[in-house]
């Protein structure tokens, strides 16, 4: 179809102290033709589980201090990144980390 | 010195009756801790929000009894925890405390934490004040589910001549705090702000106005010369006497202050506390039945600071005359080596007759007194330390 864009699938790794927005699940298929970066995967997840993109990423469209997302693309690693607007591929992995060195 | 006494009658409420529920909140979640009919036995609750700090926890005294925690995980941002069965479940509001986008000119603000929680008046159900850090004041007109800025305040043009910018402010960052409503005109609201003084409204927050005069500010450089000076305070706690709206009660920084309202100077009454005690603390409460009878915990304000009990001796301190005298009362409390305070949203009261004051303290305790601070017992142990304490209800 002329226009059409491509439908991503990605799967978002979810840490142990946000899996109250995924119902305990520490993955999550997330597909679409808009999927195009990882704020719309962000936002993606906040459609349905509200609140999960503000714990991430503050009022100026900011990651929150101390947390980098990564995003894993075959055949390479994860690579860190704090660019919201980072483009992501088909199949790629993505991964929401903090600094857990506080008491 | 003595303050002058109010002019117009005194609304003083009904005591109350019966099991006392308190909530609490800490650096490391919230619990509840429930008394039966005779306030003599207590037993805490297991952990809401294990792991999350929770600066205040409130429930609406208000028809629908909704409960509010103003929650934040250190890495994962605030947010606003919703019940509306006491506890048994919670939600999330839908969009916490956020800043708008600045006015031009102005640096992007970002909500650190949601630092204190007022239910609104009882002519607006649904109506919640929220204070944030950095300092904002927000409102919720559907029971907490969604805030507003309240841009009068927010983004008033005055704001960073009265508050200073983020360079001044305290390591754990400035806190809006004591939003007060008066019980008789829900559009006459006063704020405390921790970096800037108190301030007020008549027009429910869309004008705002400094109420410092009076008020010490030995930290600034014009301060013991400058009794005039219009803000740049540090309020630790302000708070409406119950039974008469028109005096308030004022822990600052600098003192223990009194002001009634038509007098419009803050009178300092703490300065007869002794020398050795001093009138430095966080919290302050009022009765519920007698304007005139406040209590206050001081503590260690000398040198760097320590912020602990002066002498490691804790005391409750109260006035029953405006502040022209003082009783410690520490009957029960350790006597020495007790190295902890009492922040300024951990003293509260139950409204029984004889009143139940309830501390908690920043090395995981919770004190009660069943005979208005005459004895003390602990109540509850080895939580973390406490950030707030508040009357949930009383049941008969």
């Amino acid at each position: 179809m002329r226009g059409s864009r491509p439908h991503r699938r990605v799967l978002l790794h979810v840490p142990t102290y946000l899996r109250r927005y995924s119902r305990g699940e520490g993955t999550l298929h997330v597909s679409g033709a808009t999927l195009l970066t990882l704020d719309d995967v962000l936002r993606a997840v906040d459609r349905r589980s509200p609140g999960f993109r503000f714990r991430i990423v503050d009022e100026r469209g900011q990651l929150r201090a101390h947390v980098r997302m990564f995003v894993a693309r075959a055949p390479h690693g994860p690579q860190g990144t704090r660019d919201l607007e980072l483009e992501l591929e088909d199949q790629d992995e993505v991964f929401v980390a903090a600094a857990h060195s506080v008491g | 010195m003595s303050a002058p006494r109010p002019k117009h009658t005194l609304q003083v409420p009904r005591p109350k009756r019966g099991a006392v529920t308190l909530l609490i909140g800490t650096r490391k979640g919230a619990f509840a801790l429930r008394s039966e009919a005779e306030r003599k036995e207590w037993t805490v609750s297991a952990p809401w929000f294990l792991g999350s700090t929770v600066h205040h926890i409130v429930r609406d005294p208000r028809v629908g009894a909704t409960t509010l925690a103003a929650a934040r995980t250190v890495h994962h941002g605030p947010t606003i925890f919703r019940s509306e069965d006491k506890g048994k479940t919670w939600d999330e509001a839908r969009r916490p405390p956020t800043f708008d986008a600045p006015l031009s000119g102005t640096a992007a603000r970002v909500v650190n934490h949601t630092f204190w929680l007022t239910p609104g008046h009882p002519l607006e159900p649904g109506v919640w004040y929220a204070g944030t850090s950095p300092q904002g004041l927000f409102k919720s007109r559907d029971d907490g589910k969604t805030w507003k800025p309240v841009n009068g305040l927010n983004q008033h043009p005055e704001l960073e001549r009265w508050t200073g910018d983020e360079q001044d402010g305290p390591p754990d960052g400035p806190q809006l705090h004591s939003i007060l409503v008066d019980p008789r005109d829900p559009r006459h609201l006063y704020v405390g702000l921790s970096q800037g003084g108190v301030f007020e409204s008549a027009d429910g927050g869309g004008s705002w106005g400094p109420l410092n005069r009076g008020c010490a500010a030995d930290f600034l450089p014009s301060g013991p010369r400058d009794p005039e000076r219009e803000f740049g305070h540090d309020p630790h706690c302000v708070t409406l006497a119950p039974s008469n709206p028109d005096r308030l009660w004022q822990q600052n920084r600098c003192g223990v202050y009194l002001m009634d309202r038509e007098v419009g100077t803050w009178a300092r009454v703490g300065a007869n506390l002794p020398a050795d005690i001093g009138d430095i603390g966080f919290p302050i409460v009022v009765s519920p039945f007698d304007p005139d009878m406040a209590w206050v915990f001081p503590m260690d304000g000398s040198d760097d600071w320590p912020r602990t009990a002066p002498g490691g001796s804790p005391a409750v301190w109260r006035t029953s005359d405006c502040g022209a005298s003082w009783e410690r009362q520490d009957r029960g409390l350790p006597k020495d080596n007790a190295w902890w305070t009492v922040k300024r949203q951990c003293l509260t009261q139950d409204r029984h007759d004889p009143l139940g004051l309830y501390l908690g303290t920043t090395s995981g305790e919770i004190w009660g007194s069943i005979n208005g601070g005459r004895s003390w017992k602990c109540l509850a142990r080895h939580l973390p330390h406490v950030y707030s304490v508040s009357v949930a209800g009383v049941t008969a």
